[in-house]
């Protein structure tokens, strides 16, 4: 954590609105695509994000809070408060992030930019469905938001080696999930 | 025909996919963002009020915020044990007036009067006494009654019962179902030494007087 954190993190505690505006500007639109990449609903994300900064205020009126690692901390409420809600709402997620692909690709003209996309979207759908739970959360803290194996066992409560075995049977699932999507459309 | 992925490619196409994602919208994010600092400017300001250290909250204070319940709650137990207490010391010592306003018609002072019966053989008959009322509120009242009887003409009844001698029951010993030696030994009378009369027939006729006897003979 730089020294800038550190500061920053030390003046949030005193309920510096200042600080506390940096730390929402920094961390809350990455918190909003995880809990998108989780529960697949803009409207949920954000009062995901709403929750999260919450509880955050909470812990420091109370003198708890994070002492150090504030983006581990903030994606650990976050994954608890998404694990809470997809309990109570078990629906099939659509697929907003191949939508999103596809809003965002300029011009699909070359082989190779169809091809990306294709795959791309076939990895989406692959995570959606064959993964488990933990897997789908390893994968994206791991993969998506850069986490290294300790800050991914510290976030979902579980050991690094456990992080390590859910990983990569994540992977070998996607992999053979992938050959026989990419398979079949050949 | 079955394409093959490799863990490092499927590991690069994770990593692609999330520069391939929506943004926060802006106005939920404008939105959200004043209400998470109005939330702590309302949360700082509470913090002042209540005495906090310019916004910062120590760990004494957290300490403090634990330790407030606790006292309250033991306050709350001390003050209703003492309303308790205080309650039932002061039932008991107005418990007569309580007992009073709760049942009116308990104890009812009522000055009694006897009046002297109808009766002419009872005209001379004066009944003093006196007829305290217990002050109890008890439901059930007693009342007690003392006085003297006295009478001044003898009734017939009287002179009547007098030469009647009634043979009470006898007293019942010590062994009731027990009898044996009980039973009262006949009185021996003894033989009188004047001689019967000739003429005296009562009670003596089939034995002779013995002087009347043939006297035996001698052999």
């Amino acid at each position: 954590m730089a020294r800038d954190d550190v500061a920053l993190l030390k003046a949030a505690q005193k309920l510096d609105e200042e600080a506390l505006a940096a730390i929402f500007d920094e961390f809350a639109p990455a918190i909003y695509k995880y809990a998108l990449r989780l529960c697949h609903d803009p409207i949920l994300a954000d009062n995901i994000v709403g929750d999260v900064f919450a509880q955050l205020l909470e812990q420091f009126a109370a003198g708890k809070g994070p002492r150090t690692n504030l983006r581990s901390y903030l994606y650990q409420t976050a994954y608890h408060l998404v694990v809470d809600r997809s309990r109570d709402n078990k629906h099939s997620a659509p697929l907003e992030i191949a939508i999103n692909l596809q809003e965002k690709g300029q011009s699909v003209s070359t082989q190779s930019q169809i091809e990306e996309r294709v795959l791309m979207e076939a990895l989406v759908s692959a995570m959606n469905s064959v993964l488990t739970e933990d897997q789908r959360h390893v994968i994206i803290l791991r993969f998506l938001e850069d986490f290294s194996l300790k800050e991914t066992a510290e976030i979902i409560g579980k050991d690094v080696n456990n992080v390590k075995v859910i990983q990569n049977r994540g992977i070998a699932k996607l992999r053979k999930a992938l050959g026989f999507q990419l398979g079949d459309e050949q | 025909m079955k394409h093959a992925v490799s863990e490092k490619e499927i590991i690069e196409y994770l990593r692609s996919l999330k520069l391939a994602e929506g943004d926060y919208p802006s106005d939920l994010f404008k939105a959200r963002r004043e209400m998470f600092i109005r939330q702590a400017a309302s949360l700082a300001m509470t913090l002042h009020l209540s005495g906090g250290n310019g916004g910062g909250i120590s760990s004494s204070s957290a300490s403090h915020s634990t330790f407030l319940p606790t006292m309250g709650t033991l306050v709350e137990i001390v003050l209703v044990t003492v309303i308790i207490i205080e309650a039932g010391l002061t039932a008991y010592l107005y418990r007569e007036r309580i007992a009073e306003r709760l049942n009116p018609t308990a104890s009812p002072r009522v000055e009694q009067t006897i009046e002297a019966p109808a009766n002419p053989l009872l005209e001379n008959i004066s009944i003093t006494g006196e007829i305290p009322v217990s002050a109890t509120p008890s439901p059930a009242s007693t009342t007690t009654a003392t006085g003297t009887l006295s009478s001044t003409t003898p009734t017939a009844q009287e002179t009547n019962i007098k030469d009647t001698q009634v043979s009470g029951t006898p007293t019942p010993r010590d062994h009731p179902g027990l009898h044996l030696g009980q039973t009262p030994k006949p009185e021996r009378t003894l033989p009188s030494d004047k001689p019967d009369k000739p003429g005296d027939d009562g009670g003596g006729k089939d034995r002779e007087p013995r002087d009347d006897r043939e006297p035996k003979k001698n052999r």
